[in-house]
C-alpha cells in the first residue's frame, strides 16, 4: 500500500469513528418528556410529603411564626447545587431546627441559572404559595431535578408538579401571571443582589441567610448541616 | 523510544510530547474535577461546571475528559516513539481529537450556552498537535520516499 493511500485511510478511519462517537453521544441524549417528571413526582411525592407533615406553612414560610431564628434560602429551581441542599441539607434542617420551633425556613426562589425556565419557574412557586404548597411544590422539582442546561422544567413538568401535591391549578395558572406575582419576584431579586451584596458574597444559590436576635450571617451552597447550626447558635438561637 | 536530534522528525516530535504533556494536565484536572470538584455554589456564568454537568459530558456513560485523557497519554507514546506507524497514529488521534473538539465546542456555544476555558485549551492543543502530526509525516515522507511510489 502506498504511503499516500494509508494516510488517506487514517483519515477516513477519524472521520468514521468521530461520526460514531458523535451517533452514540447524540442517541444517548434524547430521551427527555415531561412524563418522564410526572412518574418521578408520583414516586418522589411521598418523600416530601412525610418530610413537611403537620409543620405549619403559610406562604412562604415553613414553621411556627414564632420560632426565635429565621433561615432564608435563596434558590434556583435548575440549580444543581440546590437541588443537592434539597436533598442533603434541607430534611435534616426542617427535622431538626423547623419540626422543633427552633427556626423557620423561608424559600425564596430567584433566577440564576441560564435560559427562562428558572424564572417561569420562580413565578410558578410564587404562584403556589398563597395556596401553602409552596415547600411541597419546590422541594418536590427540587429532589427530582434534570441537568441545569437542558430544558427539562417545561410548563408541563411545572403543572405536573402542581397537581401533585394537590394544588388548586386553576387558581395557581391565574396567580402566577399575575402582575403582584412578577412584582413580588422582582423584589425577591432586589432583594438577592442587596442580602449578598451586604454579606460580601457572591451572587449564588443556594444563599441560606440565618436571622436572629443576635444578627444574621451568611451560608452558601451544600453544606453539613453543622454549619447552618452553627449559624444558627451565632444568631442567638 | 527516545529522540534522535539528528532525526528529521525530531522537533515535530519534541513539540508533540509536550502539547500532549499539556492535554493530559488539562484533562486530568477535568477528570479530578469530575469526581472531587464538588462547586458549592452555582455562579452566574460558571461555565467549566455547567459543561460538566450537560448531558453531552458523557459518551456512552464516559466522561468526554477520560476520553481526552487516553487520546492524549496516546499522542504521548506516539511522540515518543521513533516510527513511521507512530507518526501514523499521532495523525489518526489528533484528527480525531480536532473533530471532536470542532464538535464540543459547537455544542457548548449553541447548546449548552457556557464555554468551559479548559476545553478551549485542549481544543487549542490538540489542534497544535494535529499540526506537529502532519509536519511531522510530511518531513518523515521526504526523508524516506515511498517505495511504492
Amino acid at each position: 500500500m502506498s504511503q499516500k493511500r494509508t494516510i488517506i485511510g487514517v483519515i477516513i478511519a477519524a472521520v468514521v469513528i468521530a461520526g460514531v462517537i458523535i451517533a452514540i453521544q447524540q442517541a444517548g441524549n434524547s430521551s427527555s418528556t415531561d412524563s418522564k417528571y410526572a412518574a418521578k413526582f408520583t414516586a418522589g411525592y411521598p418523600v416530601v410529603s412525610k418530610m413537611l407533615s403537620g409543620i405549619p406553612q403559610k406562604g412562604q414560610v415553613l414553621g411556627k411564626a414564632t420560632a426565635p431564628v429565621t433561615i432564608v434560602e435563596y434558590m434556583d429551581y435548575k440549580c444543581p447545587v440546590c437541588g443537592a441542599a434539597s436533598s442533603n441539607l434541607v430534611p435534616p434542617l426542617i427535622q431538626d431546627y423547623v419540626r422543633t420551633g427552633k427556626a423557620k425556613m423561608e424559600l425564596r426562589p430567584i433566577h440564576i441559572i441560564q435560559g427562562n425556565q428558572s424564572e417561569t419557574a420562580a413565578l410558578a412557586g410564587f404562584g403556589i404559595a398563597p395556596q401553602n404548597k409552596l415547600w411541597q411544590f419546590s422541594e418536590l422539582i427540587q429532589q427530582n431535578q434534570g441537568s441545569e442546561v437542558d430544558p427539562w422544567l417545561t410548563d408541563g413538568v411545572l403543572t405536573d408538579a402542581a397537581k401533585t401535591v394537590g394544588a388548586d391549578v386553576g387558581t395557581w395558572n391565574t396567580a402566577r401571571a399575575s402582575q403582584a406575582v412578577a412584582t413580588e419576584f422582582i423584589n425577591t431579586t432586589n432583594a438577592f443582589q442587596a442580602d449578598t451584596s451586604a454579606a460580601g458574597v457572591q451572587e449564588a444559590t443556594p444563599t441560606f441567610i440565618i436571622k436572629g436576635a443576635k444578627g444574621s450571617q451568611v451560608v452558601q451552597g451544600d453544606v453539613p448541616e453543622a454549619q447552618i447550626a452553627a449559624a444558627i447558635t451565632q444568631v442567638g438561637g | 523510544m527516545g529522540f534522535d536530534r539528528r532525526a528529521r522528525d525530531f522537533w515535530p516530535r519534541i513539540v508533540a510530547a509536550i502539547l500532549a504533556l499539556v492535554g493530559i494536565g488539562v484533562t486530568v484536572y477535568l477528570v479530578w474535577e469530575r469526581y472531587h470538584g464538588n462547586a458549592p455554589v452555582c455562579a452566574l456564568g460558571g461555565g467549566c461546571l455547567t459543561v460538566q454537568r450537560s448531558e453531552w459530558a458523557t459518551v456512552a456513560g464516559v466522561p468526554v475528559a477520560i476520553l481526552g485523557l487516553v487520546a492524549y497519554v496516546g499522542m504521548l507514546v506516539c511522540a515518543l516513539v521513533p516510527r513511521q506507524i507512530a507518526a501514523l497514529g499521532s495523525l489518526f488521534l489528533s484528527l480525531l481529537g480536532v473533530m471532536l473538539s470542532g464538535y464540543l465546542t459547537y455544542l457548548e456555544l449553541f447548546s449548552i450556552h457556557a464555554v468551559c476555558e479548559y476545553c478551549v485549551t485542549s481544543a487549542v492543543v490538540v489542534t497544535l498537535l494535529l499540526v506537529a502530526s502532519v509536519i511531522r509525516l510530511l518531513w518523515l515522507d521526504a526523508a524516506m520516499p515511498d517505495p511504492d511510489a
